[in-house]
């Protein structure tokens, strides 16, 4: 029964939101115009490998040192970046528990089972989200003739730490750029999906207990805050370029990001079995509706 | 009219989200204020008197605390929640139809864009003031001085500069009754969407997904103008705000809306 319900959800949560995948690739296609416009001013765009537009896109911005003459700016374009698929994802368990959810959850005979389907559906469809992302830049590298290679190259770099690391505004040792290889390693692309997942699970459980809107507001709360604090348990940190310890010293290392999310994960989707089982869930969908 | 506003600022939603604007304000304030008492201790060397000002440290110009930037990032959400949705709502209950009846249609239509304006006009602006209260009661209203301009974050030539050196209240005036402009427009937006759309959270999203999306043109194709309401109308610019900017987009946002108001009326049977 299990993998019916979870079967559901992604045909209709995933595969027939054809919506949500146009605005995802239309997203995609503005970052790589963003790198292309970006990269184009100081060199050559067939110099640039694959990764250079992750790299670009998820740079995010360099740690905040408040009272320093350094405005807080705050990174608009990584937070669209990273808002849209929560977003995504806000809408369709609820939805579904006004609509066929509603006779699933009471044919399938179990709370637990549909829950935990809506669990798994929320990593998939950040999955989906970024997995779209990763697609359409590596279509965009084949188009326009730049290698396909998975390391950030010596322009990309220097382009991005440029634009707005001032090392004069740190205390000596505190947040000094060290060497880079080009290399950031395969979690790179899989922070973001475990990191986005534990926001998503969150927000999934306000948004059943209040509304979606206020879901999103507690993730952008999340977000907003981590560009402005350095620090391992606010988990924008990891999806930050800018923040990473391959970069910076004092940077968030992105091993260690992505289990505190796994274990964050397993913990919450407890806490919310436990709230599920006696909360009277379809009441409250039902006031704000 | 009288009705219509009433249902924007009873709901638990406004007062929720009213709530939410408010602490956040509070703690733009409360960053400030603790912050000029760490101060305190290099006042011997340089008071800087230009700067202690209301007029530096309210939340428009508050550049230093991730506050600011947080609230008009969510502005366009939270104007959108007391009386964005009424209409949708109204439409699917067929509540509209029995006030259509009742009433005359272009009145009946009027009277719940100008509840949607004021009340999102309200909710925003309302903790701002708040803000500058709360600012006030630790900082003077000083005139900002131009020998500290780089404190300040206006840049020369942007959105009525001459105005914040010359007449700072009229300046905080205006930039209020900006902030007040966007947020009941992003209310109108939201309502005229209702027209054209089923899916609440498209409606109640986007103006927030259009202003991201305007950011992002800023970004990709190099505009030396700040384009997103998001970023202008607080602290966190990073190029000129120019005023036929924020004046031509407010009047593109109106066009926008009146055009999805004809467009939606034009379909609707009743």
């Amino acid at each position: 029964m299990f993998c019916k319900i979870l079967g559901y959800d992604i045909k209709r949560g995933i595969l027939n939101s054809y919506k949500g995948h146009i605005l995802t690739v239309l997203l995609s296609i503005f970052i790589c115009i963003s790198f292309a416009c970006e990269y184009t001013r100081f060199y050559e765009l067939k110099s640039a490998h694959y990764l250079d537009i992750l790299f670009f896109a998820f740079a995010g911005s360099p740690k905040f040192v408040p009272g320093k003459d350094m405005p807080f700016v705050f990174p608009l374009f990584w937070a669209t970046i990273f808002l849209l698929p929560l977003y995504l994802s806000s809408y369709y368990p609820f939805y579904d528990l006004i609509g066929y959810g509603k006779t699933i959850l009471i044919q399938s005979g179990s709370r637990y089972k549909w829950w935990l389907s809506k669990t798994i559906w929320c990593i998939l469809r950040i999955a989906a989200y970024f997995l779209t992302i990763y697609l359409v830049a590596l279509v965009f590298c084949l188009v326009m003739g730049i290698p396909v290679k998975y390391s950030v190259t010596e322009n990309a770099h220097s382009m991005v730490i440029n634009s707005c690391y001032k090392a004069d505004v740190y205390a000596p040792g505190e947040y000094a750029l060290l060497g880079f290889n080009g290399q950031m390693g395969i979690l790179f692309l899989l922070a973001p999906v475990v990191v986005l997942s534990v926001l998503s699970i969150i927000q999934m459980t306000i948004s059943l207990l209040s509304t979606p809107v206020y879901g999103f507001l507690l993730s952008a709360v999340i977000l907003v805050s981590s560009t402005y604090y350095l620090h391992p348990l606010f988990i924008g940190n990891y999806l930050m370029v800018l923040r990473s310890d391959r970069l910076f010293s004092g940077g968030v290392n992105d091993v260690s990001g992505s289990a505190i999310s796994l274990i964050l994960i397993v913990l919450v989707t407890a806490v919310n079995l436990m709230i599920f089982k006696k909360y009277d869930i379809l009441a409250n969908v039902f006031k704000d509706e | 009219m009288r009705i219509e506003l009433r249902k924007a600022f009873s709901g638990w939603k406004f007062v929720v989200t009213f709530l939410i604007l408010c602490i956040i304000s509070a703690g733009s304030a409360l960053y400030v204020i603790t912050g000029s008492f760490r101060d305190v201790f290099h006042a011997g060397e340089n008071p800087m008197l230009g700067v202690t000002s209301v007029y530096k440290y309210w939340m428009g110009n508050d550049w230093d605390s991730w506050f600011s930037s947080l609230y008009f990032f969510l502005f366009p959400i939270a104007a959108v929640m007391p009386a964005g949705l009424s209409l949708y709502k109204e439409k699917k209950t067929n509540y509209t139809a029995q006030m259509l009846i009742r009433e005359n249609k272009n009145v009946y239509y009027l009277h719940k864009y100008l509840a949607a304006f004021i009340s999102g006009g309200v909710i925003v602006c309302l903790p701002v003031i708040l803000n500058i209260m709360v600012v006030a009661s630790r900082f003077p209203f000083r005139t900002p001085d131009l020998n500290y301009d780089i404190y300040y974050k206006i840049q020369p030539f942007s959105f009525a500069s001459g105005l914040f050196y010359t007449r700072p209240w009229l300046y905080l005036i205006l930039r209020l009754a900006v902030i007040f402009l966007y947020a009941g427009l992003c209310a109108v937006l939201s309502t005229s969407v209702s027209f054209i759309c089923r899916n609440r959270y498209i409606i109640v999203f986007t103006p927030q997904i259009l202003f991201m999306a305007v950011n992002f043109c800023n970004m990709a194709f190099q505009i030396p103008y700040e384009l997103s309401p998001i970023k202008f109308l607080g602290a966190g610019n990073t190029y000129i705000v120019a005023s036929s900017v924020v004046f031509g987009e407010a009047a593109l946002l109106i066009a926008v809306s009146l055009a999805l108001f004809v467009f939606g009326r034009k379909r609707d049977v009743l």
